[in-house]
Order: C-alpha cells, then sequence, then structure tokens
C-alpha cells in the first residue's frame, strides 16, 4: 500500500498519548492503533476530520503518499 | 445495543428454544411413531426365524422417516442459527452458512421423500375449498431452495460488513 499513516509521528511531535485522543475524537482504542499500523482499509472523512481538530493538523500531516 | 438490536437477540433467544423444543419434541415423535413399533417387532422375532423379515421392516420404516430425519437436520441447525443470532452474532459469513445448511436439509427432505417415502408427493387436501395443487414436499423444497438463495446473500452481506468494519 504506497499511502503511510504518519499519526505515530504526529502523536510523538504534539505529544500526546494514543489513548488520550481515541478518548476525544471517540474512536476504539484498538482502530486507532490499526490506523497507526496502517493496518486498515480506509479512514472516514469524519474520523479525519476529527483527529486533524484534536492534534491540529492537516490530513496531509498525517497521511503520506510513497510509491 | 440499540433498540433493533435488542429486539433481535430477545426474538432469536425465543426462536432458539422453540426450536430446540420442537427438534427433541420431533425426535420423540420419530421414535414414538415409527421406530418403537418396528423395534419391539424385531426384539420379539429375535429368537425366532422371523428375525430379517423384522429386521426389512425396521429398515422399510426408517427408508421412508429419511425426509423426516432431512428436516429434524434443519430444526437443529436453526437452532444453531437463532443461538448465534441471540448471542449477538448476527451478520457473520457463519450465519449464512447456516442459513444455507436449513435450506439444504429441506431439499434433502424433498429428495429423500422422492425417493423413499411412499407418502410422497400426496397433494395437501384441505377440509374446505379446493385441494391445494402442489404437495407439502415440493412446497418445502421451494423453501429450501429460497433459504440456501438468501444464506449466499446472507454471506455476501457479512464479507461486505467484514470489508466495513476494516474502514475507521
Amino acid at each position: 500500500m504506497p499511502i503511510i499513516v504518519r499519526l505515530d509521528v504526529m502523536l510523538a511531535l504534539r505529544k500526546v498519548k494514543a489513548r488520550d485522543i481515541a478518548e476525544q475524537i471517540g474512536l476504539n482504542e484498538t482502530n486507532l492503533s490499526l490506523l497507526r499500523s496502517g493496518k486498515v482499509k480506509g479512514v472516514r472523512f469524519e474520523t479525519l476530520a476529527k483527529l486533524c481538530e484534536a492534534l491540529d493538523c492537516k490530513p496531509g500531516d498525517l497521511l503520506d503518499f510513497e510509491p | 445495543m440499540d433498540k433493533i438490536h435488542q429486539r433481535l437477540v430477545r426474538g432469536s433467544r425465543r426462536l432458539a428454544v422453540a426450536f430446540t423444543a420442537l427438534f427433541w419434541f420431533g425426535l420423540l415423535w420419530l421414535f414414538t411413531e415409527a421406530a418403537w413399533s418396528p423395534l419391539k417387532a424385531l426384539v420379539a422375532a429375535l429368537p425366532t426365524p422371523h428375525v430379517w423379515t423384522a429386521a426389512l421392516a425396521l429398515s422399510r420404516t426408517l427408508l421412508d422417516e429419511t425426509p423426516a430425519f432431512a428436516l429434524m437436520g434443519a430444526l437443529w441447525t436453526a437452532r444453531g442459527l437463532f443461538g448465534r443470532f441471540a448471542d449477538g452474532e448476527a451478520l457473520t459469513p457463519a450465519s449464512g452458512r447456516s442459513l444455507s445448511v436449513i435450506g439444504g436439509w429441506c431439499l434433502a427432505s424433498l429428495f429423500f421423500s422422492g425417493i423413499f417415502s411412499s407418502a410422497a408427493f400426496v397433494p395437501y387436501k384441505p377440509a374446505f375449498g379446493a385441494p391445494l395443487a402442489i404437495s407439502t414436499e415440493i412446497l418445502l423444497g421451494c423453501v429450501g431452495a429460497m433459504l440456501v438463495l438468501l444464506g449466499r446473500a446472507f454471506s455476501a452481506a457479512a464479507a461486505i460488513k467484514a470489508d466495513l468494519d476494516q474502514i475507521v
């Protein structure tokens, strides 16, 4: 999959725990962990928007494309 | 858990209990109606030269009842299916497979009634009005075919759900 999830980097930059973010955006911790490891088939715009809002970033900061 | 899901769980639990009761009642009925007399005759004929005749009579009765045995299989599978629904596993590939298996048992019942049962393909005659043109066995076979297809649709829906579950 050429799409790389950079959520880990963003969490480290913002110094936030994954558990706190999961609670803040109302996402299952397991699902957030799957998203961090890139083991999901897709991300809803709704989830992406919540993550961007919580981490004060843009979708491009969370996702990357490496062909 | 939302209201629809709760209702599904409650209804499924009741149906699972009903199917379990029907299965055991059916088994008892099959034994008393079909197997008890020939078995008694076989035991009585054991010390006599008529033992083979009695054994043949028993096997004939058992063969006649194969459609009923297939329906017992359908009841047992239905019991398992609704038990799984009651546990909250509604849209799973296993449920789709069970639904197909129930349909398969109904089709097997039609198949066996065509081969073994002497009472097969007798049109159902209601007390009032014109008799039904198709027999109950054929009707059951149609329901079975429908359930097999429904089971496949269910499996496809479960696969789609599993796919959607991977989108966070």
